[in-house]
């Protein structure tokens, strides 16, 4: 197995030398390292459909200029904006440079050809498919990571502590369908709302008392919950903390959801899991090629993305999982962008990834590959993805429950731990 | 801190209505008051108990079982301003007609930029005032309107029957027209017209892909062709540009039959099995919605080929935005479902096929199931009595639901007149939905609905409304809504509105007494601690996110 950045930092950090020096240390310190910072899994949604081709260039394959047009970018090491080799004939977007060190460090890796297997070209559809987890199922309530916190709190020790109030967050102004139906979840666009002025934080505690001493258990508890909740935002005090030393976040409109969620994981809170969401990848119109308004898009993505992994890196065991609800057709249309496609890709980071590569079954353009003739094919359902991913990085035992009925297939990019 | 000078005071003896005297109303019917303020309405205002308890509780329910004997002038009359409110689909589509590709191109242009100096405003896509406009109506309605069990039942419906204003582009532009027009009038109606209404409306067509189920293989451009027959040439080639736009799909979707057994019927546990919703699916092909190709080709084949000779099913085609039965996209074959042959069932067209009949047959078949009066029934009983109604209780409304043939009204009567209607009402414990606590607290502290920024409120809460994504609407059930954020999120929301400072909103007065003041508002006033170092917005903060006001 690889040796990744997490275990060295966290084994120095711990005084590992010492222990070295003591003998009996080296893997089992590390795993005891491992063990004691539990993992946490960011999940990003990139909302429209991101066009995978313009993430992952397959600048070999030699219908891709031919297809693309205007669209196509330059290959590796060529012209005036060269693509970014990740090797096998693929390359990123010039745009997430910021990304490709962590790629060739073996920290990031790539699924080609990943998606739903439900036909739908609707974004609503294929989104509601992607977070409740259950492609053409409709009525499914709750959503898929939901079903890994219950899978997670569910392995607690029974007498242990309860799971912190911030277990799952959302930076997103609502619930998020992937959350939906998940207790001990907070979802607020901007968690500086959480810190109140003294007296409204008084007042505060004062109705989690009342909540806690409720006579219904459902109160009583979600009050406890909203009472730790403010208690332990206030001791922590998140929002105070600097990024690390030379992190620097892209601007943009608002506040950087990735920054704000970097304080939330750097201080004490207990998150475990967390989603936030970015979007504008509709890409109909004029998306650019190596410059222009996806370029933007990604260039953003890619620059908050190595700037909380970074910022957080070091003190926490992270993994990031980017998902869009399908990908684009493989020509561009008339209009200078791409529509509602098939199969995508997504990108994975942190700890225990098999970085440096790209997983997923890639066939190619030729029409007859493609599917329906014009868009990427899905050879990788996302649940195989999101459970592998979801499995390694918060340590699942049973992973049954998260996509009831479905059996998965092993991908790959997450190193399996038992081998 | 500490809580100084608690008073715990019985307010029930406080807040026995004043003007009553020794001879007033039973205990029973104070508490049946209570509850029918708490549940069959948004929520009592101080007064309202003296006043229902002086009509009478009987006499009072009968009222609003049937809301047009109730004058509520003022309020429509504040709603008339929402001139969007007042138009059919047809009209709303011409009046925002989809952005043109340059329109679109320049919103996404201006959202992309990143130059400092291209940073203008982006030019608005307008029909968000639709949404502006619905949600100040039904904020508006939920507090201010007398017909308060019209409204709540009106809300019980659009989310029985969920419709999302952002599945596609026209969605939104249907829902005034679908609010107004079919959850509205048959809410206290006919189970079966209600279901009928919903079953044709573009609203719901669009949202669960109705409008795009066709017979295996239907090609539109190919049924147009046939139509127009050898003497065509002409209006063959005015679909000609039109083509390369024609949606590929067709074929069988099989979404709205599913969720019309699943959520709007029969329930999950009612009986069905997946062939019976492909064969559903099969019977509702064809039920569509005009859309703006389809009035692009009339319009160019009818400009070329003159009205006269245009083929009968163009010359009929009626406006965009309206409901339409596509004959050509109707899978003709035999269907059976649960048991029954389809096209036996229902009425017959002249040339002897049952065509759109079919489909009336279905919604009939799955309206009169006894599934459909229990699943119905029970979620009534889980809205208005308890989240684990007893079966006693669904088994008499079941049984009037069936006797009936589905009157809502009636079956609501069989509820409310039902023993264990206040027996288990006051046992259980309901926890308010966010609007329901907006409104309640509104409706308690005399505020008035501004405008529809106080939507943005309920969605913080958790439930934006008309934007509910699964079409299993929200949850009724307490548990849904209880929780850390939650509750921290509502704490957010009575501060404000305590504090005068709630956007879309216009303050009440503070009351003087709290204690009698909250005895007229509580469904079970119960002892509240009082602290005399909190200023009276902040004791009123506390008081709407008390424990005791988030209960129904």
């Amino acid at each position: 197995m690889m040796q990744n950045r997490w275990d060295r930092r966290e084994f120095l950090r711990m005084g590992g030398s010492t222990l070295l020096l003591l003998g009996g240390a080296g893997a089992g310190a590390l795993e005891a390292g491992d063990r004691a910072k539990p993992g946490v899994l960011v999940v990003l949604f990139q909302r429209g459909a991101a066009d995978a081709l313009h993430m992952v260039v397959p600048y070999r394959d030699k219908r891709y200029r031919g297809l693309r047009g205007a669209l196509a970018l330059e290959e590796p090491g060529k012209g005036e904006s060269p693509t970014l080799d990740l090797g096998e004939g693929f390359a990123f977007h010039p745009a997430l440079a910021p990304l490709y060190p962590l790629y060739r460090a073996g920290q990031l890796g790539v699924v080609v050809n990943t998606g739903s297997p439900d036909p739908t070209r609707s974004h609503f559809d294929a989104q509601d498919y992607m977070e409740s987890g259950t492609p053409g199922k409709k009525s499914t309530r709750d959503g898929w990571l939901a079903r890994a916190l219950i899978e997670l709190s569910g392995r607690q020790p029974s007498g242990a502590e309860a799971p912190s109030p911030f277990n799952a967050v959302a930076l997103t102004p609502q619930m998020p369908r992937t959350l939906a139906g998940a207790r001990d979840t907070i979802a607020l666009e901007d968690f500086g709302s959480l810190a109140r002025s003294r007296r409204e934080s008084a007042l505060a505690e004062r109705l989690a008392k009342l909540y806690r001493e409720d006579a219904s258990a459902s109160f009583a508890s979600a009050g406890t919950a909203a009472s730790r909740a403010v208690t332990l935002f206030r001791e922590q005090n998140p929002l105070a903390l600097p990024p690390r030393k030379g992190v620097r976040y892209p601007g943009g409109r608002g506040e950087n959801p990735l920054k704000q969620l970097a304080q939330l994981l750097k201080s004490g809170l207990g998150v475990r899991v967390a989603f936030v969401e970015s979007s504008g990848w509709d890409t109909h119109f004029r998306q650019g090629a190596a410059t222009g308004s996806m370029a933007n898009l990604l260039g953003r993505l890619s620059g908050s993305l190595a700037a909380f992994y970074e910022d957080v890196g070091p003190d926490v065991p992270v993994t990031v999982l980017t998902v869009t609800e399908f990908g684009r057709t493989v020509a561009a249309n008339g209009a200078g962008g791409t529509d509602h496609g098939h199969g995508s890709a997504m990108m994975v980071l942190g700890a225990g990834v098999r970085g440096g590569r790209v997983h997923g079954d890639w066939l190619g353009l030729e029409p007859r590959n493609l599917y329906e003739g014009r868009d990427l094919p899905v050879t990788t359902d996302f649940r195989d993805v999101f459970t592998e991913v979801a499995k390694r990085a918060l340590s699942l035992e049973d992973t049954s429950g998260l996509f009831p009925g479905y059996r998965t297939k092993r991908v790959g990019v997450m190193a399996d731990r038992s081998l | 801190m500490t809580v100084k000078g608690t008073l715990f005071v019985a307010l029930i003896l406080a807040a026995l209505p004043s003007g009553l005297g020794m001879a007033g109303p039973s205990g029973d019917e104070v508490t049946r008051a209570r509850l029918l303020l708490s549940r069959a309405t948004y929520g009592a205002r101080p007064g309202d108990l003296d006043a229902i308890l002086a009509k009478g509780t009987k006499a009072w329910l009968e009222e609003q079982l049937e809301p047009e004997r109730i004058d509520d002038s003022a309020v429509l009359k504040s709603l008339q301003k929402l001139e969007n409110l007042q138009l059919s689909t047809t009209e709303l589509m011409r009046k925002y007609p989809q952005p043109s590709r340059a329109e679109r191109e320049a919103m996404l242009k201006a959202r992309d930029s990143d130059e400092p100096g291209e940073r203008k405003p982006p030019p608005r896509d307008r029909r968000g005032l639709v949404l502006r406009e619905l949600w100040q109506a039904k904020l508006y309605r939920a507090v201010h309107s007398e017909r308060q069990l019209q409204e709540v039942m009106t809300d019980f419906w659009f989310n029985h029957f969920n419709v999302y204003a952002r599945k596609n582009r026209n969605t939104l532009l249907t829902l005034p027209s679908y609010e107004r027009d079919v959850i509205r009038p048959h809410a206290l109606g006919r189970f079966e017209e209600l279901l009928t209404a919903t079953a044709e409306h573009p609203a719901m067509l669009f949202y669960l892909d109705n409008w795009v189920n066709t017979k295996e293989g239907f090609d539109p451009r190919e049924a147009l062709r046939a139509q127009l027959g050898r003497r065509g040439g002409r209006g063959r080639r005015a679909m000609r540009d039109e083509e390369e736009k024609a949606p590929r799909i067709s074929g069988i979707n099989e979404n709205y039959a599913r969720e019309l057994m699943e959520l709007h019927t029969l329930g999950v546990d009612g009986g069905y099995e997946q062939k019976d919703v492909v064969e559903v699916a099969r019977a509702l092909t064809g039920w569509s919605v005009v859309g703006p190709q389809a009035v692009r080709v009339k319009q160019r084949i009818e400009e070329r080929m003159g009205r006269g000779r245009m083929p009968e099913m163009l010359r009929k085609l009626p406006d965009e935005g309206s409901f339409f039965f596509n004959e050509l996209a109707h899978d003709d074959g035999v269907k059976i479902i649960l048991g029954e042959r389809i096209e036996e069932y229902g009425e017959h067209t002249e040339d002897g096929a049952s065509g759109i009949h079919e489909g009336y047959a279905v919604i009939a078949l799955l309206a009169r199931h006894p599934s459909t009066a229990r699943f119905v029934s029970t979620k009534l009983a889980q809205k208005f009595v308890s989240d684990t109604p007893r079966s006693a209780l669904v088994d008499d409304m079941s049984s009037t639901f069936m006797r009936t043939r589905g009157d809502i009204r009636e079956v609501l009567r069989t509820m409310f007149y039902s023993k264990h209607f206040v027996e288990d009402g006051m046992a259980s414990e309901k926890v308010k939905t966010p609007l329901e606590l907006v409104a309640s607290a509104l409706r308690a502290t005399g505020a008035k609905v501004r405008g529809a920024a106080l939507a943005r409120t309920v969605a913080e809460l958790g439930m934006p409304l008309y934007l509910c994504q699964p079409p299993t609407g929200y949850d009724e059930q307490a548990a849904s809504w209880l929780g850390a954020g939650s509750i921290l999120t509502r704490i957010r929301f009575a501060t404000e509105l305590a504090g005068g400072r709630l956007p879309g909103t216009t303050p009440g007065e503070l009351p003087t007494d709290f204690e009698a003041w909250a005895g007229e508002v509580l469904l079970r006033p119960e002892a509240l601690p009082v602290d005399e170092s909190l200023t009276a917005s902040e004791q009123m903060a506390f008081f709407l996110s008390s424990p005791a006001f988030q209960r129904q």
